[in-house]
């Protein structure tokens, strides 16, 4: 009866120590990859002397009306093909347009002279990586778990993809 | 004790098992593969894309140089980023790489109760716009319009043709054949009768060869640029240019021949904040001197201002124009005020709108005496048929001074391609 008895206080802790064990486990933070998914990061090259961007600059960016970096260099835009989800969180977060919005936003730009040209098409993360890396002053919207190592990730107000509030997700 | 160090070992083993379940699920592993399928799809796009070139570039190495034709075939090229990624522009107007092409027109029935007009089907302006970057900094736009005149004999007009050196923001000169910087719809607008809600432009912005008052395209230098103002968005411009023509010459744009020395300019500042950005509001002075044949000179100042909100949804378009026309060497000075006002709302694929138009030139004008005071509202509807094309209907009221007052209703085919 004693062992019994003692035996059940034992279960009894065990199963204490295991519910906080559990508990524990889950309120550590998710795995970095995990926070980062769905983030759209803006990535330009590494010798690019901007590492922050406030949210307003981003937009003055993508609509054409900053067309340089601070160091002179012309800004290329680099936007995801149609039905790609990074395409669809720039124009729902920065442009707050529909796809048909967008197209005649940048045919107005073009013909009322403000902009040379809209920005260049391309068809996967990978294609637009490889393009900020051998275009100065690009700059791509992309997965933020598909950027390679040596380009650099701008910060949007301080922030980065996977950090809370980060905007473009 | 032991037990429960025991069973809590079992506990977190199990945690950790499912862990790794969540991670090893086949869910994941699917997701996996599709990544790598996705990868290795890109990396054969990317091959058959430098193939193309290479047999794209391969005909005319053959035409160009016959005699090298039996030497080893070229390593396939590294497609260049103008060939790899066109612009954003829709696909119709997909062009050569270096160079855009753009097209709009339309076609409209116009019935009216004016007396001397007939109800006519007609062809709008058939506008071919073209731009090409040069470089990072240099550029060229040019806006080629075919169009009939009242004779129904069709002719050729370049309406801009602009050599653009862009080394910044804050700074951005033109030369060239430009619409003037005076109010919002000169250069909103330009040529396309579909990037525009109505059927065609207020009188007040009406071109030099249709009876319009304003000076709209100008030959000379437009500079233009931001002004550092934080989320204020100021822009100005500066213009100086031939001017127009007085009305008694042939030619209402002074392309290659200015009649007298003296040059019109014009400066303008305006303003679209970073917090309402669908807002816009400037202001402008344009000073020029006309010599009309056999008349004392006129020195011309047109004031325009105007504030528009224009959204997807809703738009608001007000404008006003001051024109001060002051002749010789007297103290006469003939002042022409005129204003718009155009508001309209989407719904869908419908666009209602209204619009209110007045513009008052005295008849003792020296340079437009006979277009006299003319007001009325217009109402319209349009209607996207698909993004790139609109029917339009639209009814207009026009009274004028001392004669009868006329009805219009023009109908409208307008696209883009």
């Amino acid at each position: 009866m004693h062992l019994l008895l003692k035996a059940g206080r034992a279960v009894g802790r065990t199963f204490m120590i295991g519910a906080a064990t559990i508990f524990a486990l889950a309120a550590l933070p998710p795995a970095t990859e995990d926070s980062k998914a769905g983030n759209v990061a803006v990535v330009v090259r590494m010798e690019l002397p901007v590492d922050n961007l406030s949210f307003g600059e981003v937009r003055q960016l993508l609509l054409g009306d900053r067309q340089f970096w601070t160091a002179g260099v012309r800004v290329t835009l680099l936007m995801r093909a149609p039905a790609a989800r990074e395409r669809e969180v720039i124009l729902k977060t920065v442009y707050r347009m529909s796809e048909t919005e967008f197209r005649r936003y940048w045919i107005e730009k073009v013909f009322r002279a403000e902009a040379p040209t809209g920005p260049k098409i391309v068809y996967s993360n990978e294609a637009a990586t490889e393009l900020v890396g051998s275009i100065p002053g690009a700059v791509a919207f992309v997965d933020a778990n598909q950027v390679p190592k040596g380009l650099k990730v701008l910060r949007i107000d301080g922030r980065l993809p996977g950090d809370k509030g980060y905007p473009l997700h | 004790m032991r037990l429960g160090l025991l069973l809590t070992c079992l506990l977190g083993r199990i945690v950790a098992g499912q862990q790794r379940a969540a991670v090893l699920n086949p869910d994941h592993e699917i997701v996996q593969q599709l990544i790598e399928r996705v990868k290795q799809l890109e990396a054969e796009v990317r091959e058959l894309k430098a193939q193309r070139a290479a047999s794209a570039s391969a005909p005319a190495q053959a035409v160009s140089a016959p005699a090298t034709a039996a030497q080893p075939a070229p390593e396939p090229a590294r497609p260049a980023p103008s060939q790899t990624m066109p612009d954003a522009m829709p696909g119709p107007s997909a062009g050569f790489a270096g160079m855009q092409f753009r097209g709009f027109s339309d076609v409209q029935y116009h019935a009216s109760d004016l007396r001397g007009e007939t109800h006519s089907f007609s062809l709008g302006q058939f506008n071919l716009f073209i731009t090409s970057r040069l470089s990072d900094r240099l550029s060229v736009l040019a806006e080629a319009v075919v169009e009939a005149d009242d004779h129904n004999a069709v002719g050729i007009d370049l309406e801009r043709l602009l050599l653009q050196y862009t080394p910044s923001d804050y700074f951005n000169v033109s030369f060239g054949r430009y619409h003037t910087d005076i109010g919002w719809y000169n250069t909103a607008y330009h040529h396309s009768t579909w990037l525009q809600t109505a059927t065609g432009r207020p009188f007040l912005f009406e071109f030099e060869d249709r009876g319009g008052i304003l000076p709209v395209h100008n030959v000379g230098i437009s500079v233009n640029g931001r002004i550092p103002s934080g989320k204020l968005g100021l822009r100005y411009v500066a213009e100086i240019g031939n001017g127009r023509a007085s009305p008694s010459r042939p030619e209402g744009v002074q392309n290659v021949h200015d009649e007298n020395n003296g040059k019109a300019v014009n400066f303008g500042i305006m303003a679209r904040p970073e917090w309402l950005r669908a807002f816009r509001a400037g202001f402008s002075v344009y000073r020029d001197r006309l010599t009309p044949e056999g008349m004392p000179k006129v020195g011309q100042t047109i004031l325009a201002a105007y504030a528009v909100y224009q959204a997807s949804l809703f738009e608001f378009l007000n404008e006003a124009v001051f024109i001060r026309n002051a002749i010789g060497e007297t103290t006469r000075v003939i002042h022409s005020p005129g204003f718009y006002t155009q508001v309209s709302r989407r719904f869908g694929a419908v666009r209602p709108y209204f619009r209110y138009q007045y513009v008052n030139v005295p008849d003792s004008d020296p340079l437009f005496p006979g277009v006299g005071l003319r007001y009325g509202p217009s109402l319209g509807i349009r209607y996207d048929v698909s993004e790139f094309a609109a029917f339009k209907v639209q009814y207009d009221r026009t009274d004028r001074r001392r004669l009868s007052g006329f009805n219009g209703v023009t109908t409208q085919l307008s696209f883009t391609f």
